[in-house]
């Protein structure tokens, strides 16, 4: 019989964890060898069995080309992006470009999409629990780092569906980390989470009181995690044996998948002992019949020196989103640490030193993120339940208007359920049509973000250019799903779509988009306010630049007349450098100071001829 | 002109901080415009001297309307929890429960501050109350009474706080409303027209507290006393006129500090060129160099070809520090000719000033 309890699934770069909440107890369900996590691993055997877990992780190093790790750094991306190129170099199975300019997995001839190799894993995850369970369980919430983008979330969603799970909501880890923390305790405090996992950092400000918790910010870097750690190990290693035997043992397979355990064991360890030898004996053939063997010490402080800088990049981000949200480190009453990574002592001095306050010993860095993911399933279905979370959207969302900008229409770290609608224009006289395209991202320039979908509204009435009126509003529902409409409110004509699945495009193809469809482009009635200011600072250069030579003429031979024409051109100077460099604040200045030059201009010319 | 007396019948000292009872309806006790208008005035952060003296009305309608909204229970006194029975024709007053504690439960409705009695219903609110939807009567009427509560634009009101409650306060109310209201306590349960509704309702409550605790912030950061200008008075021209007068006195009192005060609602309500180069004076004579650059700034871009408002300008950027911009100025004062000589010479004497306080490091 199928159950309708919500399993908790914490899908991680190198690990993974399933939790569920029976009678009010949160609590991790362990697998058949009684371990509380399994390896996010999967591989095809020689016989053509599929192999998840730890016998996948066991035959690794004999089976490298066969064995997929961390797939979670390629679900949801395009084979075009950086994250792939890098992987393509590293890692040992065979990544091969999909039809629309995503990422396949060939294992023994046989081409898997990255959530089919992900859906391998929940499968598994969902078999532990139902043999624990003794049912049939359907139901799951399912985390991924706070800063995936939708892309990235649909993949993890589809990757649910294909393993048979109906995943009822996906949530952020660093928030399900804290929902652990906070369930079942009376505290009113702000918290952060520092989530250092294999393959993605995460930070979280939120606030917790009475059973609500409310994430107030998060950011993090999706690539930044353990597996950077054992990288610089293994290019330690690597470097160290190229300079005594000038042999690269990146180029075999066998070798390098032997290099990432051991350096993965060695970092480990290191978190409670000062130095671990490190012995792979065989490690490669001359190629004249003789092995070689790499032996080495590595010490903690040695680990530490190679690796400060990743650190360092995690303060800094953590420093950046105190600042965004206005939140002084002062305010913070509890860090919590989440994350395999978080074991290492030189990462907890680092976090401790940043906030001024010892982090939170309570949660396991390796069951907390599961436990909230089971917590959150159960505020969701269970009557009883007290608890209510309260998230934001991760990324702003907006649409492409003309000239390639992006207009935000939703702030990131908005508190969802949210809508948000704003009033645009034509840009060509009798434009009958326009294409609205739904963008996520940060950057100004609508090619640098994520296109989530678009579509046309058609229709509208022939008329000059900014007359015709398009109203468009985006609404994010609690589950995060992301619908758009857009409305021309003369006729009342409508046309909208809901976010479901990636378009898959690169950002070439959103370039030549801009370019193709630049006629059925919309315009910002007001707002965007750079490119006004930049309108009004290159109108008033134009005047300024036609008055000079008579005004040069006029004021010239008069007392300081040759300074003022000196401090003129400083202005004008200073005008154009801050519309190259973009900077709003200092255009805004410097146009201040142009247009009270331009009045002067205007003064000295009219009294001139008058 | 009268001054404002130390003590008014009835209230006590003036220089008491008074708020606005909460669930105090503005509208159901039907209060006049300038009453409304001097209520919207009181914030709990200003003392009723300020709140009389920043308004602009005489002082004895003051004292006449402030007396008048404590006889209705519209004013607290400080450490008072709510208004004298006695007199206390508000509606919602009554049934208002006792202040909540932060322990919850599953279900806090009991807990919240907002009346459900819902009176005159619609028809359509009578149909919502009716139709086949998962939710009991209680839910209803707090979705649909929140629904009502948006009309008012009043972001406290909503969240059921009094008028500047603390961040703590507000945090538990949008809490606590959070759990009542947010879609997710109500996942996979038959809504009808209330999964639109609820969503609505919360997203506009989140909302307010956005903007609210944004203001927060930003009230924390600055130590502004000024007039706030969330609403308008009605004409406030001869507000402005008004204030003016009285920012005057202050000045030739010798009082530069309040007088820019003045000056600066007076700007805010009708930003007239007068106004303006009055305030940057003050705060050039008050040693408020930054005030002073926005104010000439603004006097400016009303009247670029004025040689004394330059003039002023460039005053400002000199003591505000920044003297290639003041150098910048008076080069563009000077090439503007004009016709009193006086006005040049001085112009001189000040460039020579910039340029050598520029000379020395």
């Amino acid at each position: 019989m199928a159950s309708d309890k919500v399993i908790g699934i914490d899908l991680g770069t190198t690990n993974s964890c399933v939790a569920i909440v029976e009678d009010g107890t949160p609590s991790v369900i362990p697998n058949r060898g009684g371990y509380k996590t399994t390896p996010s691993m999967v591989a095809i055997a020689e016989n053509g069995k599929r192999l998840v877990g730890h016998i996948a992780k066991r035959q690794a190093i004999t089976n490298a080309e066969n064995t997929v790790y961390a797939a979670k750094r390629l679900i949801g991306r395009k084979w075009g992006s950086a994250a792939v190129r890098s992987s393509l170099e590293i890692m040992p199975y065979r990544i091969v470009e999909g039809p629309h300019d995503d990422v396949r997995i060939m294992l023994r001839d046989q081409v898997f999409s990255v959530p089919e190799v992900s859906a391998y894993i929940l499968q598994e995850m969902k078999l532990i629990s139902e043999e624990y369970l003794g049912e049939e369980v359907q139901k799951a919430v399912v985390t991924v780092p706070a800063y995936f983008n939708d892309g990235q979330r649909q993949a993890t969603k589809d990757a649910g569906r294909i393993a048979g799970l109906d995943v009822i909501r996906i949530i952020n880890e660093p928030t399900a980390a804290a929902l652990a923390y906070g369930f079942g305790r009376n505290i009113e405090r702000k918290v952060a989470v520092y989530d250092l996992g294999g393959g993605t950092f995460d930070i979280s400000i939120l606030e917790i009181g009475n059973g609500v918790f409310e994430v107030i910010s998060t950011a993090g870097d999706t690539f930044l995690g353990g597996e950077d750690f054992d990288r610089r190990i293994i290019d330690w290693l690597v470097f160290g044996f190229e300079k005594q035997h000038g042999i690269d043992l990146r180029k075999d397979k066998m070798a390098l998948q032997r290099l990432k355990d051991v350096a993965e064991k060695a970092k480990c360890e290191l978190s409670s002992v000062k130095e671990t030898e490190i012995n792979l004996p065989f490690i490669i053939s001359t190629g004249r019949n003789e092995a070689l063997h790499l032996q080495t010490m590595l010490t903690r402080d040695k680990l530490e020196e190679l690796t400060s800088d990743l650190i360092d990049r995690t303060v800094e981000i953590c420093a950046r989103t105190l600042e965004e949200a206005e939140i002084q480190k002062s305010q913070i009453e509890d860090v919590i640490l989440v994350g395999g990574m978080t074991r290492m002592p030189r990462v907890q001095s680092a976090v401790a030193e940043f906030f001024g306050l010892e982090p939170c010993k309570g949660v396991h860095p390796d069951e907390v993120v599961a436990l909230g993911a089971a917590i959150q399933g159960a505020a969701l279905t269970d009557e009883k339940s007290d608890v209510l979370l309260l998230d934001v959207t991760p990324h702003s969302l907006g649409i492409m208007i003309v000239g390639g900008y992006f207009h935000k229409l939703i702030e990131q770290n908005t508190t969802v359920p949210t809508s948000e609608q704003h009033v645009f224009t034509t840009v060509k006289d009798n434009q009958t049509s326009v294409k609205i395209l739904v963008l996520q991202g940060e950057s100004d320039r609508a090619e640098e973000n994520e296109l989530l979908g678009e579509f046309v509204l058609t229709g509208l009435r022939r008329a000059p250019r900014g007359e015709v009126e398009i109203e468009v509003m985006f609404h994010i529902s609690a589950d995060g799903i992301v619908s758009v409409k857009a409305r021309d409110l003369e006729t009342g004509l409508e046309q909208s779509i809901t976010v479901t699945a990636t378009s898959g495009l690169t950002e070439d193809e959103i370039k030549k988009m801009v370019e193709a469809n630049k006629d059925y482009m919309v315009e910002v009635r007001s707002g965007q306010e750079f490119d006004k200011a930049r309108h009004a600072a290159e109108k008033a250069l134009e005047e300024i630049e036609g008055l000079f030579p008579q005004v040069t003429d006029i004021i010239a031979g008069s007392d300081f007349g040759q300074d003022a024409v000196k401090k003129a051109r400083a202005v004008v100077e200073r005008t154009r450098q801050a519309i190259a460099a973009k900077d709003l604040t200092t255009l805004t200045e410097a146009t201040e100071a142009l247009n009270r030059t331009l009045n002067m201009f205007r003064g000295v010319v009219s009294k001139t001829r008058g | 002109m009268s001054t404002v007396p130390a003590d008014i019948a009835g209230i006590g000292a003036t220089s008491l901080k008074l708020r606005v009872s909460p669930g105090f309806d503005p509208l159901k006790a039907g209060v006049g415009p300038d009453e409304y208008f001097l209520l919207s005035r009181i914030d709990g952060n200003l003392s009723v001297r300020e709140v009389l003296l920043n308004s602009g009305l005489p002082v004895d309608r003051g004292i006449a309307i402030v007396t008048r909204l404590r006889s209705i229970g519209a004013l607290l006194l400080p450490g008072e929890s709510a208004a004298p029975s006695s007199a206390a024709p508000v509606p919602a007053a009554g049934t208002k429960p006792p202040p909540r504690s932060a322990v919850g439960t599953a279900r806090h409705k009991d807990k919240l501050a907002h009346d459900l009695n819902l009176s005159n219903p619609t028809p359509e609110e009578l149909a919502a109350l009716e139709e086949e939807a998962d939710l009991d009567d209680g839910e209803r009427r707090l979705i649909l009474t929140l629904e009502r509560l948006l009309e008012k634009q009043d972001p406290y009101m909503l969240i059921g706080v009094s008028q500047g409650a603390d961040a703590k306060t507000l945090k538990r109310a949008y809490f606590l409303l959070s759990k009542e209201i947010h879609p997710d306590r109500y996942y996979g349960k038959k809504l009808g027209s209330f999964a639109g509704r609820m969503s609505h309702v919360f997203e506009e409550i989140s909302r307010a507290y956005a903007r609210l605790t944004t203001a927060d912030k930003s009230r924390a950061s600055s130590s502004s006393t000024a007039v706030r200008t969330s609403e308008q008075p009605q004409t406030p021209q001869e507000y402005a006129a008004e204030l003016f007068e009285r920012a005057c006195q202050l000045e030739i009192g010798g009082d530069p500090m309040g007088a820019m005060k003045l000056f600066a609602a007076c700007v805010r309500m009708d930003p007239q060129l007068k106004y303006l180069r009055r305030a940057t004076s003050c705060a050039l004579a008050a040693g408020q160099p930054r005030s002073a650059v926005e104010y000439a700034k603004k006097a400016n871009a009303l009247a670029p070809n004025d040689v004394s408002s330059t003039r002023l300008l460039a005053n400002a950027f000199r003591q505000a520090g920044k003297l290639s911009d003041a150098e910048e100025v008076l080069l563009m004062a000077m090439a503007m000719k004009n016709e009193n000589d006086v006005l040049t010479i001085e112009l001189k004497n000040d460039l020579a000033e910039v340029r050598r306080l520029l000379a020395t490091p």
